[in-house]
C-alpha cells in the first residue's frame, strides 16, 4: 500500500529530503531533513549525502526509510513510499549554446536551455563579435555537459551550421565528468542541415537530432529540445556524475534538474489559479527568476547576482548609490560598501545588527531588481505573423533587423509573486520580505505576494507529474506563506493628497481606510481569512484602465498592502530626506521597529 | 605557527621550454620554464573547391594530417590526374587543426611566437592609416573592442578596404585590447601573458617535470592565508611596517611590505613608484579598493586586474590591524625573501590569497 512520497533535492551544498503523506484526507508535509551534499571529495558519491538525509528523516518521522528506498526501484516491488529526486549538485546541468544570430535562433536556443533547467556556459552566434579562434578557445575551456545547436530557420542558412560543427570537432571540449564520456549534442536547427550535421558530429559526439526550435521567425517550438535536454541529462550526464548511476536506479521517476522541477510546479500553479505568476529565488551565488505568462513558462538565471558569493557583483552591477538609496538611515556609501565586501569575503556570515540587516536587504532589493530586468529580456513574445514577409524569402539575419520580439511581462498583469531564497524566506519578519519585493519589482494594480517558506518547490515539481493534487495541496498548506494582497495604483497625485479609499468587508463588518499619496498602508487581514475589498481612487490617482476595483481575497501574514507611492517609486536625491522617507515606509509596512515612525493613520468606520 | 610541506605545480599554458631538472634546487624567482609560443588564429582553406573535388573525397587527397606542423606555402592536399594537377597550399604557418568532411575545409591553427614583447604596446593606428584620430572610430575592425582578444597579425583597423590603396594596422602580439583612444588615435594591447617566464614561486626542490604540463616544486614554509587580495604573484625581501603606509616613506625597490594597518591609494601609488613588488596589509577600506580597480571590477574573482603590484588583505575592509600572532610571524621573517599571491576566488572551490614565509634549506621554521 502506498503511504506517501520521499523526495530529495540534491543541491550544490545541501541535500534536502521531504516526507509527504496523508494527514486526514489531504497530502501534507510530514517531515523534512537535510545533510551536506557529498558530490565532492572525499566522498565523491551523492548517495552518501542522500542516505544521511534519509536517516535524519527516519529519526524525525519514526519510520524506516533507508532500507526500502536505497535499493534499485525494480527490486522493491512493494514499496510503501515512492522515491523521487531532483538535482543541481556539481553546478547543475551546464550547456553550451549555439545559434545563427544572437537575437533570433541563439536567443530561442538560450530560452530552450534555460527552460530545460540548464546553466548556460556561453551563447555563441555568428554576430557575437568574436573571432573563430576565440570561440574555439572558449569551447575548449568551458567543459560543457551538453551542447545545444540551433541555427537557421527551416529553408535558411546551412553552411553556418556546418561551420559550427567544424569548430566543435576541432575544439573537442572535454566533459566535466568522465574522460571516456562522449558529450551529448542536441541539434535543433535547420532541418535541411540535419543529415550533414549527423555525418559531421556523430563520430565524436553523442548526437540527438530534434525538430528545429525556431522553424520560422514567428514560431518557436522549444518542447522537443527541452525534452531531449531532460532525457540526455538523465541518460548521459547524470550517469557520469559521482554516485548518480546508483541514485538513478533508486528513484521511481527520472531525476529532474532542480530548475526544471520548479518550472513544472509553477506551470501547474498558474494553470490552476488561472493567473500569470512570477517567482524569484535569490541565492548566495545566483538568482533564478521564473514566470508563467499566458501559459508559457520562462526562466532566467542571473549567475552573477546573489547575496553572498555574488554580493560584490551586485555592488558593481547596481552601483553603490542604487543600493544606498533603499536604506532607512544616512550612511557614507563607502561604509556601506565595506559591509557588503565583508559579506563577500565571509559568505556564510549572518547580519549581527539591524543596520547590517537593513544593508543586506537593500542589497537584496537591488539584486532582485536587476535579476527581474534580465528576466524581462528573456521573457519575450515572438513577432506576430505578417502578411508581407515570409521566411522563405528572407534570411534570418536580415529579418531580425526589422522584426524584433516584444516583452511578455506586463507588471500590472501578474496575479501572484512568489519570493524564495534566504533573503526573502528567512527575513526575520515577513513584512520585510514584502517590503523588498514591493521596492524591487514595483508591482502595479492588484496582485498577491507570497514567500516559499523552506524552498520545497523543486520537490513538489517532481511530485507534480506523479500526483499533482498532492503537490498542490502541500504547496498551498506547507510551502507558500501568503504575505497578502497588494493594491498599487500606477499613477498618484502629489504627496499627502488622498489617493485611494479602501473598504474591506469581513464577516459583515466593514472597515474603510483612506490612504494618501506617497504612503504605504497595511489593513489587517489574517492568513486564511476571506474578505470583500472595494477600492475607490481619489483625485489624480488611477489604475491602468480603471478607477475602481472590487474583488474577494484571502489574507496573509502582512495583511492587505496598499502601496500609494505611484510607479516608478521616486526617491529624493538628498540623502537625509531619502533616509527619512525610507524609514517612514519601513514603519508603515511594519518592516522594522523605528522609533516615532512618521506617517498618517487611516480612519476607521 | 609551524612550517609545513608545500607543493606547487607550476603549469605551462602552451608550448614552453622547461629549464630545470628533477631534483634541482630553486628559489622563488628561479625561471623554471619559458613559454615560446601560443596558439593563435584559426585559418580556413577551402581545399575541396580548390581541388575541384567533393568534400567527402578530401581525406583521400590530404598530404598533411591533423596535428602536423606546416609552414606558409606547404602543400596540404593535392590532386594529380592526367591533365589536371592542382594543389592546396597553407596560407599560414601553424598546425593542421581539423579537416571538415562536409564543407571540404582544412583548418590551420597559427602558432604565435611570443617574441620579446612583455609589456603593453600602444599602436598609433590613426597615424599609420593617415587619418585624424577620431576617424579611428570608423576605421577599427568591427570585432575590435576594449577587452577583445587579438592574435598576432590580426587586422585592428583599416581604411579603403576594397581598394588598391587600402591600408591596414595589424596587432604585433597575442593579447587583449586594453584601450582604444579616439583622442590620440591609438590602440593599446596588453600581452595575453605578461611574461614568458614561469617562475618557481617557492623555495624548494623540483620534484617532477612533465614536458607538456609543467613542473612540480616542493618546499617547506609557513603559509598564511589572507581574506581577500588583488593581482597575481610576487616575491621579494620582507619589510615590516608597524602602523599605516604613508606616501613619504623610504622604500626599497623589489621589497614586499607587510603593513600592519592600511595604505591609502596615494601611499600605494608612491610604493609602486618606488619599485615595491607587493604589499600585505591589515585592512583595505572599500574606498581604496574601488579607487584602485574601478567600480566595475569583479571583486569576487580577482587576480587579473591591472594593479601596480599584488596585494594581500589579511583582515578585511573594516579598520582592523593584522592580528598579533600573524604580525609577529611576519616580523620574524623581516629581511628574508617571501612570496605572495593576491588571487582570490569567492565561490565554490574558494581560493584565498596567501603569503609564504620560506624555511631556509635544512631548517624548519616555527
Amino acid at each position: 500500500m502506498l503511504r506517501g512520497y520521499v523526495i530529495t533535492d540534491v543541491g550544490s551544498t545541501t541535500t534536502k529530503a521531504l516526507l509527504i503523506g496523508p494527514e486526514g484526507k489531504e497530502a501534507r508535509l510530514l517531515g523534512r531533513a537535510a545533510a551536506p551534499t557529498t558530490v565532492e571529495k572525499p566522498f565523491e558519491d551523492v548517495t552518501v549525502g542522500v542516505v544521511n538525509a534519509l536517516r535524519e528523516l527516519e529519526e524525525l518521522a519514526g519510520i524506516s526509510l533507508v532500507t526500502e528506498i536505497c535499493r534499485p526501484a525494480g527490486e522493491a516491488t512493494h514499496r510503501q513510499y515512492r522515491y523521487l529526486s531532483t538535482s543541481s549538485a556539481g553546478g547543475g546541468l551546464q550547456i553550451l549554446v549555439y545559434g545563427l544570430t544572437k537575437s533570433v535562433t541563439a536567443d530561442s536556443a538560450r530560452r530552450a536551455a534555460l527552460g530545460g533547467g540548464a546553466i548556460i556556459l556561453d551563447v555563441m552566434a555568428t554576430d557575437d563579435g568574436r573571432q573563430g579562434f576565440v570561440k574555439m578557445d572558449a569551447v575548449r575551456n568551458c567543459r560543457p555537459d551538453m551542447v545545444l545547436i540551433a541555427g537557421g530557420l527551416d529553408g535558411g542558412n546551412v553552411s553556418y551550421v556546418l561551420e559550427v560543427c567544424d569548430i566543435l570537432n576541432a575544439a573537442k571540449p572535454s566533459p566535466r565528468f568522465g574522460s571516456d564520456f562522449r558529450i551529448p549534442v542536441i541539434y535543433a536547427g535547420n532541418k535541411d542541415a540535419a543529415e550533414t550535421v549527423r555525418d559531421t558530429l556523430s563520430d565524436h559526439y553523442d548526437l540527438t537530432v530534434v525538430d528545429n526550435l525556431r522553424p520560422t521567425l514567428e514560431r518557436e517550438v522549444l518542447g522537443p529540445a527541452r525534452k531531449a535536454i531532460h532525457e540526455l541529462f538523465m541518460s548521459h550526464v547524470m550517469q557520469q556524475a559521482p554516485g548518480y548511476g546508483v541514485l538513478s536506479s533508486w528513484v521511481d521517476e527520472d531525476i529532474l534538474p532542480t530548475p526544471a522541477a520548479v518550472g513544472r510546479i509553477m506551470e501547474l500553479v498558474a494553470e490552476r489559479r488561472g493567473a500569470n505568476i512570477l517567482g524569484i529565488d535569490i541565492g548566495g551565488a545566483t538568482t533564478d527568476v521564473f514566470s508563467v505568462i499566458d501559459g508559457t513558462f520562462f526562466r532566467s538565471v542571473s549567475a552573477n547576482l546573489g547575496m553572498s558569493y555574488s554580493a560584490g557583483n551586485v555592488l558593481v552591477e547596481a552601483g553603490l548609490q542604487d543600493i544606498v538609496r533603499w536604506l532607512p538611515f544616512n550612511m557614507s556609501p563607502y561604509r556601506v560598501a565595506d559591509r557588503i565586501l565583508t559579506k563577500l569575503i565571509h559568505p556564510t556570515s549572518l547580519p549581527e545588527t539591524q543596520e547590517d540587516l537593513q544593508i543586506e536587504q537593500a542589497l537584496a532589493t537591488e539584486a532582485i531588481r536587476l535579476a527581474f530586468g534580465q528576466h524581462k529580456e528573456v521573457a519575450v513574445l515572438l513577432p506576430s505573423e505578417s502578411s508581407f514577409t515570409s521566411t522563405r524569402f528572407f534570411a534570418e539575419a536580415r529579418m531580425e533587423n526589422f522584426r524584433r520580439p516584444t516583452g511578455a511581462i506586463d507588471i500590472s498583469n501578474i496575479g501572484l509573486f512568489i519570493g524564495s531564497g534566504g533573503a526573502l524566506s528567512h527575513a526575520p519578519r515577513r513584512n520585510q520580505a514584502a517590503f523588498m519585493l514591493l521596492n524591487a519589482l514595483q508591482p502595479e494594480g492588484r496582485t498577491f505576494l507570497a514567500v516559499d517558506s523552506v524552498f520545497m518547490m523543486p520537490h513538489l515539481g517532481v511530485l507534480s507529474s506523479l500526483d499533482p493534487e498532492a503537490a498542490l495541496n502541500v504547496l498551498e498548506t506547507d510551502c507558500l506563506v501568503p504575505l497578502g494582497p497588494v493594491i498599487a495604483p500606477g499613477v498618484v497625485g502629489p504627496a499627502g493628497e488622498p489617493a485611494v479609499s479602501v473598504s474591506v468587508t469581513l464577516r459583515g463588518d466593514r472597515l474603510t481606510a483612506l490612504v494618501h499619496s506617497g504612503d504605504i498602508r497595511v489593513i489587517p487581514l489574517a492568513q486564511g481569512e476571506r474578505a470583500k475589498v472595494e477600492v475607490e481612487t481619489l483625485g489624480q490617482t488611477a489604475f491602468r484602465g480603471t478607477r475602481r476595483l472590487e474583488f474577494e481575497t484571502t489574507g496573509g501574514t502582512v495583511g492587505i498592502i496598499v502601496d500609494a507611492r505611484g510607479r516608478p517609486i521616486v526617491l529624493p536625491d538628498d540623502p537625509d530626506e531619502r533616509a527619512r522617507l525610507n524609514a517612514k515606509w519601513a514603519a508603515q509596512i511594519g518592516a522594522y521597529d523605528i522609533a516615532n515612525p512618521p506617517g498618517k493613520r487611516g480612519d476607521r468606520e | 605557527m609551524k612550517a609545513e610541506s608545500l607543493t606547487y605545480f607550476r603549469q605551462i599554458p602552451a608550448a614552453a621550454r622547461i629549464l630545470v631538472r628533477s631534483g634541482e634546487r630553486v628559489e622563488p624567482d628561479t625561471v623554471v620554464a619559458k613559454i615560446e609560443a601560443l596558439p593563435g588564429r584559426m585559418g580556413k582553406v577551402d581545399a575541396a573547391s580548390t581541388l575541384g573535388i567533393h568534400p567527402t573525397d578530401l581525406p583521400t587527397r590530404l598530404i598533411k594530417k591533423v596535428g602536423d606542423h606546416v609552414k606558409t606555402g606547404d602543400t596540404l592536399a593535392a590532386r594529380a590526374e592526367f591533365f589536371d594537377r592542382r594543389a592546396v597550399r597553407s596560407p599560414v604557418s601553424g598546425v593542421v587543426s581539423a579537416v571538415s568532411r562536409t564543407l571540404g575545409n582544412v583548418y590551420i591553427r597559427e602558432i604565435v611566437d611570443l617574441g620579446e614583447l612583455t609589456g603593453p604596446v600602444t599602436i598609433e593606428a590613426a597615424k599609420q592609416l593617415g587619418v585624424v584620430p577620431g576617424e579611428l572610430r570608423y576605421a577599427k575592425a568591427e570585432d575590435i573592442r576594449e577587452g577583445s582578444l587579438v592574435a598576432k597579425g590580426q587586422v585592428l583597423a583599416a581604411i579603403d578596404r576594397n581598394l588598391p590603396r587600402h591600408k591596414t594596422v595589424r596587432s604585433p602580439l597575442y593579447g587583449r585590447v586594453k584601450e582604444i583612444d579616439l583622442e590620440r588615435g591609438t590602440i593599446t594591447i596588453v600581452p595575453a601573458f605578461p611574461s614568458p617566464d614561469v617562475k618557481a614561486y617557492i623555495r624548494g626542490r623540483v620534484t617532477a617535470v612533465m614536458p607538456d604540463k609543467g613542473v612540480e616544486v616542493q618546499g617547506r614554509g609557513i603559509r598564511l592565508e589572507g581574506l581577500w587580495g588583488l593581482g597575481g604573484e610576487a616575491f621579494g625581501r620582507l619589510r615590516v611596517i608597524c602602523g599605516d603606509l604613508h606616501p613619504g616613506m623610504d622604500l626599497e625597490p623589489g621589497s614586499i611590505l607587510a603593513v600592519r594597518g592600511t595604505a591609502s591609494h596615494e601611499a600605494l601609488m608612491a610604493a609602486a613608484a618606488a619599485g615595491v613588488a607587493g604589499t600585505i596589509m591589515g585592512y583595505m577600506p572599500s574606498e581604496t579598493v574601488l579607487s584602485l580597480v574601478g567600480e566595475h571590477a569583479n571583486l569576487g574573482i580577482t587576480g587579473d586586474e591591472d594593479v601596480p603590484f599584488p596585494i594581500v588583505v589579511m583582515e578585511g575592509f573594516h579598520p582592523c590591524p593584522i592580528r598579533e600572532e600573524v604580525f609577529s610571524a611576519l616580523a620574524k621573517f623581516e629581511g628574508d625573501t617571501v612570496s605572495i599571491r593576491g588571487v582570490t576566488h569567492i565561490r565554490a572551490g574558494v581560493i584565498r590569497p596567501e603569503v609564504i614565509l620560506h624555511s631556509t634549506p635544512g631548517e624548519g621554521a616555527s
